[in-house]
């Protein structure tokens, strides 16, 4: 193998790590807003309590478990976590 | 349901909003006209199908997207797409839904939800009104009947924008039959 083949695969692999981790952190902070939106949907339904309130909650919980399952399913299919 | 995704209801059923008084009864509920979702619905329906046609995208163009994007980032990308897109639709759908103009038999209330972690509340007592103006304008509004109605107080927010509400002439004839009742009351205790 040569010098410049070498330096080829050490700049792949960093670039792909690189990748890897810039994912899972975009979907921690991803997380913290999902949490934000569960937050403000509480609020808002405080102030204008409809039967539709309930599902707007649900609907944003749903939005971060689906967030959560999303960060879980990147941390084992991109081999961060097993 | 038709009250809660109504943008025109009058004595609207199961409504309560904070500090709403006992015996204070909600005489109108006002949100923008629907057509004004018409954007963001087209723009999500288009985002959600437009998955299925990358692929003949990358092959029109000549690309190859297993050497741009390695296969396995491939199926975490493609959740991601659709999670931010679900944000987008609640969001939007919020943006409207939490955008309301209330009139009571006491005074107005607007709740003004302006984006993502911003939204305003404003209230002021009906004796404060002391003039309310329409006006539609646009092909949009005369076409759909929608319009901006204007409410001048004397409390602390001087004005209270009720934009792109259905039937405005409606409303302003509600609110100034409104004043008229209470100003009747005031000369005749």
């Amino acid at each position: 193998m040569t010098g410049g083949e070498v330096l080829g695969l050490f700049v792949e692999s960093t670039g792909l790590l690189l990748a890897r981790v810039t994912l899972i952190i975009f979907l921690g902070a991803y997380l913290v807003f999902s949490l934000m939106i569960v937050r403000q949907t509480v609020l808002l339904n405080r102030l204008l309590q409809t039967s539709l309130s309930w599902l707007l909650d649900l609907l944003s919980w749903f939005h971060l478990l689906f967030a959560l399952g999303i960060l879980v399913f990147s941390l084992f299919s991109l081999k961060i976590v097993g | 349901m038709g009250t809660v995704f109504s943008a025109f209801s009058e004595y609207p059923l199961r409504l309560h909003f904070q500090d709403q008084m006992e015996g204070e009864k909600v005489v109108l509920l006002l949100r923008q006209h629907p057509v004004i979702n018409i954007p963001w619905i087209t723009s999500s329906l288009l985002l959600f199908i437009l998955p299925l046609f990358t692929n003949s995208l990358y092959n029109f163009l000549g690309l190859d997207i297993g050497k741009i994007i390695p296969a396995f980032f491939l199926p975490s990308l493609l959740l991601i797409y659709y999670l931010i897109l679900l944000a987008f639709i609640f969001l939007s759908f919020l943006r409207w839904f939490f955008n309301v103009y209330i009139v009571t038999d006491h005074r107005i209330f607007d709740l003004d939800y302006h984006s993502f972690l911003f939204f305003n509340v404003s209230e002021a007592p009906l004796e404060n009104i002391q003039d309310v103006s329409f006006h539609v304008n646009g092909g949009g509004g005369i076409i759909f009947n929608y319009g901006d109605v204007f409410i001048q107080t004397a409390a602390e927010k001087a004005e209270f924008d009720f934009l792109k509400v259905p039937n405005p002439a409606l409303v302003h004839d509600k609110i100034t039959d409104l004043l008229q009742n209470i100003r009747r009351k005031e000369v005749s205790p």
